[in-house]
């Protein structure tokens, strides 16, 4: 009974007379506000990336690793030229179904190309050329229309599929299906129109590309037999490291390469892009908790500079308590609970508005939808800890007041 | 058992104003009986503020032998002295010393929030002490909308709020004019004839022949009764 009284009292004088120090307090809210709302921010929106980038390594396929020809040095004319080079082709992807572990391969390979539809022209789109095992592998399917087939593949028919974004550039709503696109100057009948997609770990917007048939793409547009990419989609996660190196020796042996030479290739595991931002992420995420630190240092400054002057401007009121009857313990909680108190009104509205904007965020860009229970305790608790710490010393000098010398006219 | 409430014993008192030692208090024996009304009279200086502080348990004495309510305070510790100032002791001073950001009703209650919380409705007891003190329609103001004398009546009220076995008044009177002391002197009386031990520190021989035995305090020991 008592105690709750005491707390109610207490509550009311912490108010009333952290009114005379108005701007005062008003500042430190600031600082364990700014503190509290870093805190949420940067652990909700690191969160989220984290989300998002597992949703894209998704979005590539399962247990997927890629081949790809490497980017090298060639000298021509004196001037440097970067080319990938021409030494991956499709027999390697033949080679690559013998290792074991290893369920599906599909080569492929891409290149920018100026596109047309009655007038309207698109300069550089990306046109890959895949088998019919493409939709499997990347597990990503036509919307409307169908896939090509094997016999089409062989035939070096001229069909496409649009990505969804390259079909509303070119036709701007008319049916696509059925109709005849040119690519560079040949003509090629769409079939089908993809789902929708984004964009994956390579970075590579699934929506905005053409897919045709592998041999119509190397035959009767580029004419090389060299392809740049190999998907490898390997059984079981736990079989692709000992499959990434199977292939690293098997297209060195394929392409000749002598020791202590490098690979003409790379072979990429998108779990390798997680990892990448999941490092850059903590750095963020550190820089994030630095800041908060900051914050709260200054609003426990800004706390413990308020309870030293309240505890100097009410000097009387403890020697009165300690005459009628406080303990120590009993000062030291009524000035740790008002620094306290202090804190956690910044705390809690760090947290509340730390929240709202990071809702807000979601709401308004596509960022994947997460909120971190535990950073939200967690930069709760941490402006009760600023609070008590920044209490400590100014209701330990409180204690030291003596009635005797206070109340003396 | 005796029916004394304070036996105090050769009690000295030095205090250190830097390398000086002050002898603040040289020797006092005083006994006071349960239900007397006593005046201490004394010049500034004499050393009535620091007996008065021995008497109220907010200082120790350097030695001699103390005891309140035949119980040896000397010996208590810090936690043990502020209970028995919570439970049985109540202090009016000159300047009142009420809190300013606590209205009178709180101010009354502020005793109790320290007690142990046995003595009933903390509520219902500070009105019944207000209006004792007649003050209680005032009970939401705030100190500094009362009169002097309306603000010792709330540091009477205040006092007796844990209904203490003594109150202890220093220069109660000090701050107020004559008429207003009067009145306030006439609350200690019948306060007195209610059953309660009231010692009263003062320089004003008005004010202390108010109370039924004085004693004078000079040079830190008790001259005359």
């Amino acid at each position: 009974m008592s105690l709750g009284r005491q707390f109610l009292l207490n509550l009311k004088i912490a108010i009333r007379s952290l009114c005379g120090f108005r701007l005062r307090s008003l500042l430190a809210v600031a600082g364990v506000f700014l503190g509290t709302l870093s805190l949420v921010i940067v652990a909700n929106m690191s969160d989220s990336l984290t989300l998002k980038t597992e949703k894209e390594i998704e979005k590539l396929g399962k247990n997927l690793l890629v081949v790809k020809s490497k980017k090298v040095k060639k000298f021509r004319f004196m001037r440097k030229l970067f080319t990938s080079a021409t030494t991956l082709t499709e027999q390697d992807a033949m080679l690559l179904k013998s290792i074991e572990g290893v369920e599906d391969v599909m080569p492929a390979t891409n290149r920018l190309f100026p596109v047309r539809y009655k007038d309207r022209t698109l300069n550089n789109i990306l046109v890959v050329g895949v088998t019919v095992d493409f939709p499997r592998i990347r597990n990503f399917y036509p919307a409307t229309g169908r896939f090509f087939t094997k016999e089409e593949d062989r035939a070096l028919e001229k069909v496409v599929l649009l990505g969804k974004t390259t079909a509303e550039r070119l036709f701007k709503g008319e049916n696509p299906l059925g109709k005849y696109i040119y690519i560079y100057r040949a003509p090629c009948r769409v079939l089908g129109v993809m789902e929708t997609k984004g964009v994956d770990a390579t970075g590579t917007d699934q929506d905005n590309q053409i897919i045709m048939p592998l041999r119509t793409y190397l035959r009767r547009f580029v004419n090389k037999d060299h392809i740049n990419m190999i998907y490898v989609r390997v059984r079981n996660e736990r079989l692709i490291p000992k499959v990434k190196s199977n292939i690293t020796e098997l297209l060195r042996k394929s392409h000749r390469i002598g020791t202590g030479k490098e690979d003409d290739f790379e072979v990429i595991d998108p779990k390798d892009f997680l990892t990448l931002k999941t490092e850059a992420l903590k750095i963020v995420r550190t820089i994030g908790r630095l800041a908060a630190a900051v914050a709260f240092v200054i609003g426990g400054i800004g706390i413990l500079s308020i309870m030293i002057l309240l505890v100097n401007e009410r000097r009387i009121e403890i020697g009165i308590r300690r005459a009628v009857g406080s303990h120590k313990k009993d000062i030291i909680g009524q000035f740790l609970f008002e620094s306290t108190f202090i804190s956690v009104a910044g705390g809690a509205l760090g947290v509340v508005a730390g929240f709202l904007l990071c809702v807000m965020i979601y709401l308004l860009t596509p960022m994947p939808f997460a909120i971190s229970v535990p950073s939200l305790i967690l930069a709760f608790s941490a402006s009760i800890v600023v609070g008590i710490s920044a209490g400590v010393y100014p209701s330990f000098k409180a204690t030291m007041i003596q009635p005797i010398e206070v109340l003396r006219e | 058992m005796s029916d004394l409430l304070c036996q105090l014993r050769d009690i000295r008192k030095t205090y250190k104003v830097g390398d000086i030692e002050v002898e603040a208090l040289k020797g006092v024996s005083l006994d006071i009986g349960k239900g007397e009304f006593l005046a201490i009279m004394g010049a500034s200086g004499s050393g009535k503020t620091t007996l008065m502080n021995i008497i109220g348990l907010l200082d120790v004495p350097t030695s001699g032998s103390y005891l309140f309510d035949n119980r040896d305070v000397t010996t208590l510790s810090d936690d043990e002295l502020s209970s028995l100032r919570n439970m049985s002791i109540g202090f009016v001073f000159q300047n009142f010393y009420l809190l300013p950001y606590a209205t009178v009703l709180e101010n009354v209650l502020l005793p109790t929030i320290y007690g142990e919380g046995k003595r009933g409705d903390g509520k219902k007891r500070a009105r019944d002490v207000l209006r004792m003190v007649g003050i209680e329609e005032q009970r939401r103001f705030r100190p500094t909308q009362l009169s002097g004398g309306q603000q010792q009546r709330v540091a009477i009220a205040r006092a007796l709020i844990n209904d203490p076995e003594l109150i202890l008044a220093d220069e109660p009177t000090g701050q107020l004019d004559s008429k207003t002391a009067e009145q306030i002197m006439n609350i200690f009386v019948e306060l007195n004839r209610s059953g309660k031990t009231i010692v009263l520190i003062t320089h004003d021989p008005n004010i202390a022949s108010y109370a039924n035995r004085i004693v004078f305090i000079k040079d830190g020991k008790i001259v005359e009764e």
